[in-house]
């Protein structure tokens, strides 16, 4: 009765279309035609977070895929494996890094005249899409949490579309712990076709939208609108038909949707659909804090009352969370309905496993084996160099740096992508101070790293602010500080010296400084503005700590801007 | 491209690295100095990027301010018309890509869809254009073509106007599950606007540093080339001529010199530049077109190719040691905008002829003095008016218990005490000057009171005659009881000179007002009326 919409139905079960929605790009592109006559670099899939399935296929196929990176056949491997763990000895390090380094200079001056841009430019794009594909490298290991979660997710969904059960479940794990992935992953790895609604709590801020979102799915997926008269044409058959693809954009969606009032029948007739349907909430702790915990209650009171064998289809409602006490927040007749299945999920807890996933990102693993093999040293010398590069000292202590102070896989892609986008034709290869760069910009910023090149005002400003506070007013007005830098103007400037037509004293200060800092939130206003209140006279204290000025006064280099600091300490 | 953004090549080649290679689905732009441009050098590497004829780049751009777009659904609209590159028409009824029956605008939700909707609208008109042939293929390389970039400029508005779209925008490419990258330009970091309990995804971030001198010097002389190029045809000589380029770029050095130390944005400095640069090169064209007057009566041939010549090293030493105090004095007034740059430009026009006098004579232009703000208010008050002031301001700065002390005139003629000047606190805070923590209020009676003992001190001398005031101060008792006192302060009021603390409407016990002059002025307004301000203070500068 249902018409089906196949096309749609395909590309909700496309397998990890996840985070960055790139993945998609990494799934079903082919190599493509090289670039120009000598770009021999193209895109390929990648062996991970495909379907088990084809994986399995790949893996028996002759071809030299390789799907770890034991196997990897990069010339450099030994040299690599036995540097990663290093004795005790000091001059095994020191031996060992100066063995790879002639290949990389060899490299670096052989290579980098020849390489041509578009070489160049090809290799960047390669490795930034890379980047946007997970590897699922380390939950594939027996016994990790994820592994674990991932099973019982498996299990969990079976039953609900094999059996018809109704079934609950929370993934609680850290942010890029997998969970959004291993979600996905399983409800690949369903053969049968689900009916998936997604939800965000960061979209659907209220029930409402969120049960709006649920008939607009529902009426994508099925193609019927629900609870009104469903008399519209099916939305796939003029997909399908493809004759002017400019006519059918406004016939595809022309889904009424149900009025709000009627929205919660909506969820209890779920189960009576056509196919098993499963409710993945993103960010369920947000769910949890709407008033009333309305959709929630439907939503698991339908799971619970969904009984199998009856006819009905299966349910199931899969939360993810970062939260770890979310389960607190669930009101009692809500946790009551909820099956209390928690599926926890963790990061890798090994920095070893950084290593190899930027060893697939600069080198784009995947395709080494159908691509690269045949073809000239240009792809061993620059993984050669890579894995020069990982085996640096410095950069390994950079990675374990990085590691032990975030876990997040989207840490190391942005230094990645920052030492891919540093590649130059000049230096094409990636090295340590690259990577230093790197984790200067895009890890654990410093909040206030810029304050050394405010323009001089507001530098002095900032200086009179450390007398203040150093006299004891946290609490202070713009005339407060502008009285102090305009004495200390007056005192530096006393001295009748001249230095290539400039007075050797502290130029002056005009006023508008002080509203840059404002608006740079270095400062930040301390009482609620009052008309009454002038400009001048409006109070407010800083964020900025003394050490962080002292700091900048030190990168300036300034020597009257020194002088006065130390008249503070 | 890179002639386009001189001063901006980093930026520029790291964004059209990132675009062209495959965005992040978050990039955070951050320029403290001047996101205007920032955020146009990102806009034009990414639709330069966007037109260009590379196969493997298909980018849809679609670029926003959040200034301007006030409200969410503006915000979806032109996200989704710009991605469409639909052009809104007055005729078709302003209508919005999609068609009538429907509404992408609606919610957050709405506008996922509407993405989807744009995206795969995109993807079907990229297939059918180019090659109708060879559809197969095409369809093959657009699956993982057609990356989407937004820009928001302004992103720091977000914040106050829509707080709820930040979490979303930056998480859109999760959400929509569609290759597309966000980039916001702002000129705070995101440490500041990043929403709490780990909301957002961090972004990719861009930092764009203040430019350095040589990059401001060939990002301001690039626009004079592009004036000069667009210009009057070469023989008529303008301020913008192209022989005047090496002058001009020595102009700048020294504008650079004088106001970089407290200004940083290039647009900021271009204005102060263009105010200044037609009054400093007035004296040259002075000079060649009195050249040209007295060469015609000699000889017709030799003026042909005397075209505008630059000048030589002695006059351009000559017009900067003239001009260079006036370039502070414009970073004073124009960089606040106390006045606007035509009118500044006028005001500070050299003298003509400057050149034909000999060095001697010609004198630097005047540096800035101070300015004051008040000062275009106070210059014609009643001289009542500025004993009110005076005192007004006396009455907010000064503890109401000090009055005695600081005005009171027993018969004893006891010495003024002031207090003690404060000695370093042995313990906790020395207390910071009512002058700079502002001016505190106070009710009617005591100002008139404060005015009273000022007028009997200053003013008695110049009062006519009045024999029948027999009383010392019976005189200006009588005089500060006058109506025309209450009306002047009403008055002073109503400009803002003072500021009304309690409600107008208010019957029981005197008003409150606040002083609402600066120190600086209330010393001047003492000056003139012969007020030992200072002696009056409690807790005098």
């Amino acid at each position: 009765m249902y018409p089906t919409p196949e096309s749609e139905d395909e590309l909700t079960l496309r397998p990890s279309r996840t985070r960055s929605g790139k993945i998609r790009a990494g799934t079903r592109s082919r190599p493509r035609p090289p670039v120009g006559s000598e770009v021999d670099i193209s895109i390929s899939p990648p062996s991970s977070l495909i379907n088990p399935r084809t994986r399995i296929r790949k893996n028996r196929s002759p071809s030299p895929v390789p799907d770890s990176e034991s196997e990897s056949p990069t010339p450099a491997s030994p040299v690599a494996s036995s540097s990663r763990f290093p004795s005790p000895a000091e001059y095994i390090p020191a031996n060992l890094d100066r063995v790879p380094t002639p290949t990389a200079a060899d490299v670096s001056t052989s290579q980098a005249s020849i390489t041509p841009l578009s070489q160049l430019n090809a290799r960047k794009r390669e490795i930034l899409r890379s980047i946007h594909i997970p590897s699922d490298l380390v939950d594939e290991e027996e016994g990790s949490a994820n592994h674990l979660a991932s099973n019982q997710l498996n299990d969990i969904l079976k039953g609900t579309v094999a059996r018809g059960e109704g079934n609950s479940c929370l993934l609680i794990g850290p942010r890029s712990s997998g969970k959004t992935r291993i979600v996905e992953k399983c409800l690949s790895n369903i053969s049968d076709r689900l009916i998936i609604i997604r939800l965000c709590g960061w979209s659907q801020k209220s029930d409402r939208l969120a049960m709006r979102e649920i008939a607009y799915q529902l009426s994508q997926q099925t193609g019927n609108s629900f609870l009104t008269v469903a008399d519209e044409e099916p939305a796939e058959e003029q997909l399908k038909a493809e004759s002017d693809p400019f006519l059918d954009a406004p016939d595809r969606m022309p889904m009424s949707l149900p009025p709000a009032t009627h929205l919660p029948a909506l969820i209890s007739l779920l189960p009576t659909l056509s196919r098993p349907t499963v409710v993945v909430l993103d960010a369920f702790d947000l769910f949890a804090q709407h008033p009333r915990q309305s959709l929630l209650y439907c939503l698991l009171d339908t799971v619970q009352s969904c009984r199998a064998g009856v006819g009905s289809k299966g349910v199931a409602v899969i939360g993810m969370t970062t939260r770890v006490d979310t389960l607190n927040l669930l009101e009692k007749r809500v946790k009551s309905r909820f099956s209390g299945r928690m599926l926890r999920t963790a990061a890798p807890f090994k920095s070893q496993g950084w290593v190899e996933l930027a060893r697939d990102m600069l080198c784009s693993k995947t395709k080494i084996g159908r691509v690269w093999d045949k073809t000239d040293d240009l792809q061993q010398r620059w993984e050669a160099s890579v894995n020069t590069f990982l085996d640096d000292q410095a950069t390994e202590s950079i990675f374990n740096e990085t590691f032990s102070v975030s876990k997040d896989v989207r840490v190391l892609g942005r230094l990645i992508t920052s030492i891919a986008l540093q590649l130059t034709q000049s230096s094409p290869f990636p090295t340590p101070n690259l990577l230093v760069s790197a984790a200067a910009t895009q890890r654990s910023r410093p909040r206030f790293s810029a304050l050394h090149m405010l323009p001089y005002p507001s530098l002095c400003l900032l200086l009179a602010w450390v007398h203040t506070e150093i006299a004891g007013h946290s609490v202070f007005t713009f005339e407060m500080l502008y009285e102090k830098v305009r004495d200390q103007i007056r005192a530096s400037s006393s001295a009748p010296v001249e230095f290539n037509g400039n007075s050797i004293g502290m130029p002056r200060c005009p006023r508008p400084a002080f509203e840059s800092l404002v608006s740079a939130r270095i400062i930040v206003s301390a009482a609620a503005p009052a008309p009454s209140i002038a400009k001048e006279f409006a109070k407010f204290r800083a964020v900025i700590s003394r050490e962080d000025v002292k700091k900048a006064v030190q990168m300036r280099n300034d020597i009257n801007l020194s002088k006065w600091l130390t008249k503070a300490s | 491209m890179n002639l386009a953004h001189p001063g901006y090549e980093q930026l520029l080649a790291e964004i059209s690295a990132l675009v062209s290679a495959h965005a992040p689905p978050f990039i955070y732009v951050n320029d403290p100095v001047s996101p205007r441009n920032a955020a146009l050098v990102v806009n034009s590497a990414i639709s330069s990027l966007a037109q260009s004829s590379d196969a493997l780049l298909r980018i849809n751009h679609a670029q926003v301010n959040a200034v301007a777009c006030l409200a969410p659904r503006m915000l979806y609209d032109t996200v989704l018309n710009q991605l469409a590159k639909w052009e809104v028409k007055w005729e078709a009824g302003c209508a919005n890509w999609g068609g009538d029956d429907q509404r992408w605008n609606d919610n957050l939700d709405g506008f996922l869809h509407g993405l989807t909707a744009v995206h795969s609208f995109i993807r079907r008109a990229d297939a059918a254009g180019p090659s109708k042939g060879k559809a197969k293929q095409a369809d093959e390389d657009l699956e993982d073509s057609g990356q989407l970039v937004i820009v928001v400029e302004r992103a720091e508005r977000l914040q106050d106007q829509m707080p709820d779209l930040i979490v979303p925008l930056a998480r859109l490419a999760e959400l929509t599950k569609l290759d597309l990258s966000v980039i916001f330009v702002s000129d705070l970091p995101w440490e500041d606007m990043r929403p709490p309990f780990g909301a957002c995804p961090d972004p990719y971030y861009v930092d764009v540093l203040p430019l350095s001198k040589d990059a401001l010097l060939r990002r301001l002389s690039s626009v004079f080339e592009a004036v000069s190029s667009q210009s009057l045809p070469a023989a008529i000589a303008g301020p913008y001529h192209p022989s005047l380029l090496r002058l001009y770029q020595q102009f700048l050095s020294v504008l650079l010199d004088s106001c970089s130390l407290y200004l940083q944005d290039p647009n900021e400095l271009q204005y102060i530049a263009a105010a200044r640069w037609p009054g400093f090169v007035q004296p040259v064209l002075d000079d060649h077109n009195h050249g040209r007057q007295h060469g015609d009566d000699v000889d017709m041939d030799a003026d042909d190719d005397a075209s505008l010549k630059p000048p030589t090293e002695d006059v351009r030493m000559r017009l900067i040691r003239i001009f260079k105090p006036s370039f502070q004095a414009a970073l004073q007034t124009l960089y606040p905008r106390f006045d606007h740059a035509a009118n500044w430009a006028a005001m500070n026009y050299p003298e003509a002829e400057l050149l034909l006098k000999p060095a001697s004579e010609t004198h630097p232009l005047p540096e800035a003095g101070e300015l004051e703000a008040d000062e275009g208010r106070i210059a014609d008050l009643p001289r009542m008016a500025k004993f009110i002031l005076v005192a007004a301001y006396l009455a907010s700065t000064n503890p109401h218990i000090s009055d005695l002390r600081m005005f009171g005139r027993g018969t004893d003629e006891k010495k003024r005490k002031r207090r003690a000047r404060k000695t370093a606190g042995k313990s906790g805070t020395a207390k910071a000057p009512q002058r700079v923590l502002g001016p505190n209020p106070f009710p009617l009676d005591r100002l008139i009171a404060i005015l009273g003992a000022l007028l009997e001190e200053n003013d008695v001398d110049q009062r006519p005659p009045a024999p029948e005031y027999a009383i010392p101060g019976e005189y200006t008792d009588m005089e500060i009881a006058r109506v025309g006192i209450y009306n002047t302060i009403i008055e002073l009021a109503d400009t803002c000179l003072l500021h009304r603390m309690s409600s107008a409407d208010k019957l029981d016990g005197p008003p409150n007002f606040k002083c609402g002059v600066s120190y600086a002025t209330a010393s001047a307004l003492a000056q003139q009326l012969d007020v030992p301000l200072n002696d009056l203070l409690w807790d005098p500068a």
